[in-house]
């Protein structure tokens, strides 16, 4: 299904709309995690803001990033079957996303590495080719991470043989929340941080009601108004690529093993914090239009569910009436 | 016969302060307590040095099978009150057991409706995108598929 929007969208990624700064703020970019980190930051903090941020997400980029080989999450991943003594932060990620699998019964699952590499998501996206001529072999159901041992006392973790992890957007979330936090003890306040399009504010700016923030559709995006919290969005249309004639893309169904059979083009989802929006949108997408909406139901999660042929289903307390068309 | 006066010395000794240093550190002792230093052999009979035991009288048959009576007649009621004590101790554990159990279960309803609610993970105040205005403005930031 989505081989058709694709081919029907073959720009597939939308260009997006202009942003504005608003009064007293500042913007700054950076690359970190494979992504742009964009801030908006009060212009008499800008430099201490943006310090605090480009230091957690180097952080953070360097013990869990799995294409660095010296990684603490490369390590790890290198010594399955041993008990490995991990840091605060790789710890924490792992319990976090640990707790994820387990509420979403398993939809999100943090050990679907060598699945991944296996379809052809094997170096950076920024390196990937579009099109690879590698052997298709078979997808490999997950699960495998009920396997793993976790000492919370002594901060030890066991990967089962045959198992590696790769966080992917729930540490970019995670980040995202981290930088806020860090932001908010440094008294940097309003702020906005945005991961690749994972992002959270803290505070308003002055003057202002919300944050007017910019929501993909499949062919326009809308704006809605955030008053705080996070936001979200999982879709294929910028990391995909094709594997001979097969198109392929980095949300794997943990049922198969393989990219998510979606009727879904994208889901965005806006939620307390950053972690749970990328979790939530993520799995609501690969669950599919039908049964992604009961998920963000159950949970009281508000979303946009952007199907394939361009029609969209809200569920509450998504902001229907208060979504305007961005005007290209 | 000699006596040990010191082991039969039963007295009481008043200690009157109220705070009395033990292994440096005051210990505060309550107003008007009495404590009572018992010597070591304290409580135990005294021992008659150089005396032979005296043999017990033995008891007449008669008595002794009043005695046993006494004793069977006793048994019997003990056995009763026993019975009784443990089958009620049964009952009420019956009782408690399904309490027990319909307290569990509705700790699982629970349970598995707070898994239903993710555990914690996806817990929710609300409230982040509930305006009051629209957003007439130009976004300032954006999603996009990551």
């Amino acid at each position: 299904m989505e081989q058709v929007a694709l081919r029907q969208h073959p720009s597939a990624e939308l260009t997006p709309p202009e942003y504005s700064t608003p009064a007293g703020l500042h913007r700054e970019e950076f690359r970190a995690m494979g992504t742009t980190i964009s801030l908006l930051l009060p212009e008499s903090q800008a430099e201490s803001g943006a310090q605090i941020v480009r230091t957690l997400f180097s952080e953070w980029e360097q013990a869990l990033s799995r294409f660095l080989p010296e990684s603490e999450l490369s390590q790890l991943n290198s010594q399955a079957g041993t008990p490995i003594a991990v840091s605060d932060l790789l710890y924490t990620v792992l319990a976090t996303a640990l707790t994820a699998a387990q509420a979403t019964e398993g939809v999100y699952d943090p050990a679907l590495l060598d699945q991944l590499v296996r379809v052809g998501y094997d170096r950076t996206f920024d390196e990937l080719p579009a099109v690879s001529f590698d052997p298709i072999i078979p997808g490999e159901p997950g699960g495998r991470w009920r396997g793993i041992k976790v000492d919370p006392i002594r901060r030890r973790v066991t990967l089962p043989i045959g198992i590696k992890l790769d966080f992917g957007g729930i540490a970019k979330g995670m980040a995202v929340d981290a930088a806020l936090e860090r932001l908010r003890q440094g008294g940097v306040s309003p702020a906005m941080v945005n991961a690749g399009g994972d992002l959270a504010v803290l505070g308003l700016p002055t003057g202002a009601e919300q944050w007017p923030v910019s929501v993909p559709g499949l062919e326009q995006f809308w704006t809605i108004p955030l008053h705080h919290g996070a936001i979200a969005t999982s879709g294929i249309a910028r990391r995909h690529w094709w594997q001979g004639k097969t198109l392929r893309h980095h949300l794997l169904d943990s049922r198969t093993g393989l990219p998510a059979q979606s009727d879904l083009w994208s889901v965005t989802v806006v939620a307390d914090r950053c972690e749970q929006a990328e979790v939530a949108a993520k799995v609501a997408f690969i669950l599919g239009s039908g049964q992604g909406a009961g998920f963000l139901r159950k949970h009281h999660i508000a979303g946009l569910l952007v199907r394939v042929d361009g029609t969209w289903d809200a569920v509450e307390p998504w902001p229907i009436d208060f979504m305007e068309e961005v005007q290209p | 016969m000699e006596t040990n006066s010191k082991d039969f010395d039963t007295r009481a000794s008043w200690i009157p302060q109220q705070n009395q240093l033990y292994e440096g550190r005051y210990v505060t002792s309550k107003v008007g307590q009495q404590q009572l230093s018992r010597p070591q052999n304290a409580g135990q009979p005294p021992r008659d040095i150089g005396q032979k035991p005296r043999v017990p009288e033995k008891m007449p048959k008669a008595r002794a099978l009043a005695l046993a009576n006494t004793l069977k007649r006793w048994l019997a009621i003990a056995s009763i009150v026993g019975f009784g004590t443990f089958g009620g101790l049964v009952a009420l554990h019956q009782v408690s057991s399904t309490t027990t159990t319909s307290q569990s279960t509705s700790t699982n309803s629970s349970s598995s409706s707070s898994s239903q609610n993710s555990n914690g993970f996806f817990n929710q105040q609300g409230g982040n995108t509930s305006g009051t205005s629209s957003s007439s403005s130009a976004p300032v930031s954006g999603t996009h598929t990551s």
